[in-house]
């Protein structure tokens, strides 16, 4: 079982969204605001108003008042409501207009509108509805960015860099797009080209959110910022609002905490919570337990708060709330494998509901099909429900070869596991204990614990004495990174009143030993080529 | 009473004579300035409309003499505009018929009145709107295209009007539509104040490149630009009762959060168009229980002249072409032949 409780490594990059979600989430506003200023012309279209009081008149000076933002004038409200009181007479954009004015208009953006349940058929939909506007607007970057992500969203990584290629080259200066692209690229492996754009415009080293970004970007591919002076510069002019800057002081505190200047970057946290974005928030909490940053807020007032809310509400041992939350975090990145990986664990271990974690991998397979540790907590989850056939085809189907270290050895502990599970315990034994080895070497004392955990529950059903040993050290490793539940289900193994009561996370079918051979030659060349 | 409200009864330059004063016209040349009067002429029967100016209120201003200059400029700037307009036979702008100034005893020094006098006109096409909630197609697109031939007549002579929107489009009995009040016009050949104003016309209407820029307008191909925008609210006023400018402005203060800058018109560039995109789906609405079966090609032609970037706007089949994107030679050649199929329909 692979988690991202507590990544090696978080950095504060941009989200990547829908357009109307983002600037729901305030992340398209400027500081500086467009102001048309009031002429003569407005006050003749009241006196106009005033003597005729047809609709043509009313529309004009509603309208005019919409564009000069005056929206207290009385005279200009009795106008709106005449043309809502004659509405039949009225156009479309005409009612727009009159609502618009009294803030009747249908709020209908949504921060979730896809349930990772039914996101294919909704995305589709939309897929088809985004290409039929770019038939007659082509040259709408924010419809060729909503498309690029619409496409990643059912998996298609290649036509989404291509509409992102098009956005990008119809507005290289947008705030939004540059964000947009920066994830898009990175979801498809290509930082560097991320990062030419963003060193290209030349808003970049203007506006702090595209600042931020760039930071996050160049540490995310190891290469070195040339902007954290200017971004510097920018966050003591004190020139810009703590939200347009928050994200900017998160990103310089991470850089810090990095560094080790842990007082540094809690003051620049303490800066970037003054009005928080959603993703400062998840950024902090991420950041949490090492700085020690005290700040209260109620999840319920900041939108979009669901990466945040699910590890609060995990840490917190909240895991029915703190898998709800994750779903949600689920649908706001269906394309973050983070997210997906984090529900599953929650899901299969916290809470042992195997089959609400297969229907969320598999929901997020559609965005990442090929995401290996995706697969890896797939194959655990059928496996813990004794569905050995199916785990074992999901593993045959991961390229190990493309794998890193962290992830062959995640990939071994499941195997392990499955081979205790067919009845060949030598091989498990050594797998399990290859991967916990590794974990612990490279102070991944969390992965380490999980692993243990689900070894010494193996182990415990072929000898209880060596069982209860590597359950001991996964109560021991738990402590170290803080991981609760493991610590709780080790405990309740070795009580001695669950001692000899069922493995309680894994209702597993007994495995034929016709069975156990044949399983075994399938998943060789698997476990083989990772010990290469 | 001012001098230039006791014009009625007088007997003016070549026979006409002031009747009553219809409306005071602020949005014409020195704004809240100027005086309107029916007037008709003794010897041929005509009537026409009287614009008077009244330097009077000027010495209520804070500074009466920088007044006086700044519309005595406007008014020769005007009277000479039209006077060209007249020289080159601009036959879809309004014409003035005379113009003179007329002394009145009892004012001091302060009585001298001046005039301009123009054809008479049943009214401006919100006046003709307001009258009727039916729209007839015919007309509605016979007036666009007039409306489209006087901007082209004026363009050609390298004026642009600037202040182009429906109360400066006038409707007679029969000669159909003309445009109106050159009192914001720009003229390549003569410089004038309104030169020097980033947005010369109404806010309401007004391109957006206007509401971004602190400097005048950049050349005359910048004023056509945003003439030929301006066309295109026309088309939003008879369809949609609104301008362009007010329903794409309506569209962006309904996303929430979305503030744009006042300096960066470019990197603004994707909201404005995705604003501009979601106001076509809402005008197509509004065409189509009229337009039917020539709602595509009106919605085509507006989608082409109200495009928020001025560089996309115009014709794209005369980006390749010599002649200037924003020429609207196409325009009134679609609208002819858009107004008279439905004319012939009609008469079918």
């Amino acid at each position: 079982m692979s988690i991202s409780l507590d990544e090696k490594n978080r950095l504060l990059l941009p989200r990547w969204l829908p357009f109307e979600t983002a600037a729901k989430l305030g992340e398209v506003s400027s500081d500086a605001r467009l102001i048309v200023q009031r002429d003569s012309y407005f006050e003749a279209k009241k006196k106009d108003w005033k003597m005729y009081s047809g609709l043509v008149y009313a529309v004009d000076l509603v309208g005019t008042a919409i564009i000069i933002a005056d929206f207290e004038d009385s005279e200009v409200k009795a106008a709106a409501e005449y043309i809502l009181d004659v509405s039949n007479r009225g156009s479309h954009l005409a009612l727009d207009i009159a609502r618009t004015y009294v803030g009747i208009y249908p709020d209908t953006t949504k921060l979730l509108d896809t349930s990772s349940l039914n996101r294919m058929s909704l995305t589709n939909s939309k897929i088809s509805a985004t290409r039929k506007s770019l038939k007659y607007y082509p040259r709408n970057p924010i419809l060729w960015s909503d498309l690029a992500y619409f496409y990643a969203v059912i998996g298609h990584p290649e036509k989404s860099g291509k509409c992102m290629d098009v956005a990008i080259s119809l507005s290289p200066d947008n705030r939004f797009i540059l964000r947009s692209a920066t994830r898009c690229y990175l979801h498809a492996n290509n930082g560097e080209k991320a990062h030419f754009y963003l060193k290209r415009s030349a808003a970049t080293a203007k506006d702090p959110w595209l600042l931020a970004t760039e930071i996050s970007l160049a540490e995310a591919i190891h290469k070195k910022s040339t902007l954290v002076k200017q971004a510097r510069h920018i966050l003591e002019s004190q020139n810009f609002s703590n939200k347009t800057c928050s994200e900017l002081a998160g990103t310089l505190g991470t850089l810090e905490f990095s560094s080790g200047a842990l007082r540094a970057s809690k003051k620049l946290f303490h800066r970037a919570l003054l009005d928080p974005t959603e993703n400062t928030i998840a950024q902090t909490e991420w950041m949490n337990r090492t700085l020690g940053i005290h700040y209260e807020f109620s999840l319920d007032s900041i939108p979009g708060v669901y990466e945040a809310g699910a590890r609060i509400l995990y840490r917190g041992k909240d895991y029915k709330q703190s898998l709800e939350y994750a779903q949600q975090w689920m649908d706001f990145q269906p394309f973050s494998s983070r997210a997906a990986s984090f529900s599953s664990y929650i899901a299969s271990v916290c809470l042992r509901d195997h089959i609400t974690a297969i229907k969320l991998i598999e929901a997020a397979k559609l965005s990442a099909p090929h995401d290996s540790t995706l697969e890896n907590n797939h194959a655990f989850a059928l496996a813990s429900l004794g569905k050995i056939e199916e785990a074992i085809d999901v593993i045959r189907k991961i390229k190990v070869d493309n794998l890193d270290y962290m992830k062959r050895n995640i990939l071994n502990a499941t195997i392990g596991m499955i081979m205790y599970k067919v009845g060949e315990p030598i091989k498990g034994h050594d797998l399990y204990r290859q991967a916990v080895k590794y974990f612990q070497n490279e102070n991944r004392k969390d992965l380490a614990s999980v692993a243990s955990l689900f070894w010494g529950i193996e182990e415990s059903s072929i000898n209880k004495e060596k069982g209860a040993k590597i359950l001991n050290d996964a109560i021991s490793l738990a402590k170290y990174s803080n991981m609760e539940e493991i610590r709780e289900i080790a405990s309740l193994i070795l009580s001695p009143t669950g001692a000899h009561t069922e493995n309680p996370l894994s209702p597993t079918e007994e495995v034929q030993p016709t069975s156990r051979q044949k399983y075994s030659a399938l998943l060789a060349h698997t476990y083989t080529t990772i010990g290469e | 009473m001012r001098p230039a409200e006791c014009l009625s009864g007088t007997i003016l330059v070549d026979d006409w004579i002031a009747g009553d004063i219809v409306k005071p016209s602020p949005h014409s040349t020195g704004g809240c300035f100027s005086v309107g009067y029916q007037v008709s002429n003794s010897r041929t029967g005509a009537k026409g409309y009287l614009k008077a100016l009244d330097f009077s209120m000027i010495m209520q201003t804070a500074d009466p003499m920088r007044e006086l200059q700044s519309m005595t400029a406007a008014y020769n700037f005007e009277r000479d505009l039209l006077s060209k307009c007249k020289g080159r036979k601009m036959t879809r702008v309004v014409m003035p018929l005379a113009d003179g100034n007329v002394d009145l005893s009892g004012h001091g020094a302060i009585g001298k009145v001046f005039y301009i006098i123009f054809e008479c006109a049943n009214g401006d096409i919100r006046a003709q709107m307001a009258k009727t909630s039916y729209l007839d197609l015919a007309w509605c697109l016979r007036s666009l295209h007039h409306t489209a031939v006087g901007l082209q007549q004026l363009h050609q002579s390298q004026v642009a009007h600037q202040d182009l929107k429906p109360s400066n489009i006038l409707v007679f009995e029969k000669k159909g539509s003309k445009i109106a009040d050159l009192g914001r016009a720009h003229d390549s050949s003569t410089p004038s104040e309104i030169d020097y104003h980033p947005r010369p016309g109404d806010a309401g209407y007004a391109p957006f490149e206007q509401y971004y820029s602190s400097i005048p307008p950049l050349g005359f191909e910048a004023r056509r630009a945003a003439d030929i925008y301006l066309f295109g609210s026309i088309f939003f006023f008879y369809f949609s009762k609104c301008s362009a400018s007010q329903a794409i402005t309506t569209k962006l203060r309904q996303t929430p959060n979305l503030n744009l800058t006042n300096h960066d018109f470019i990197a603004d560039m994707p909201y404005l168009k995705k604003a501009y995109h979601e106001v076509m789906l809402d005008f197509r609405k509004d065409v189509l229980p009229i337009g039917k079966g020539l709602t595509d090609e009106i919605v085509r032609i507006v989608r082409e002249l109200c495009e928020p970037n001025p560089s996309e706007r115009g014709d794209r089949k005369n980006f390749t072409r010599h002649t200037s994107q924003y020429s609207l030679e196409r325009y009134i050649t679609a609208l002819n032949i858009l107004a008279l199929r439905v004319e012939m329909g009609q008469k079918r």
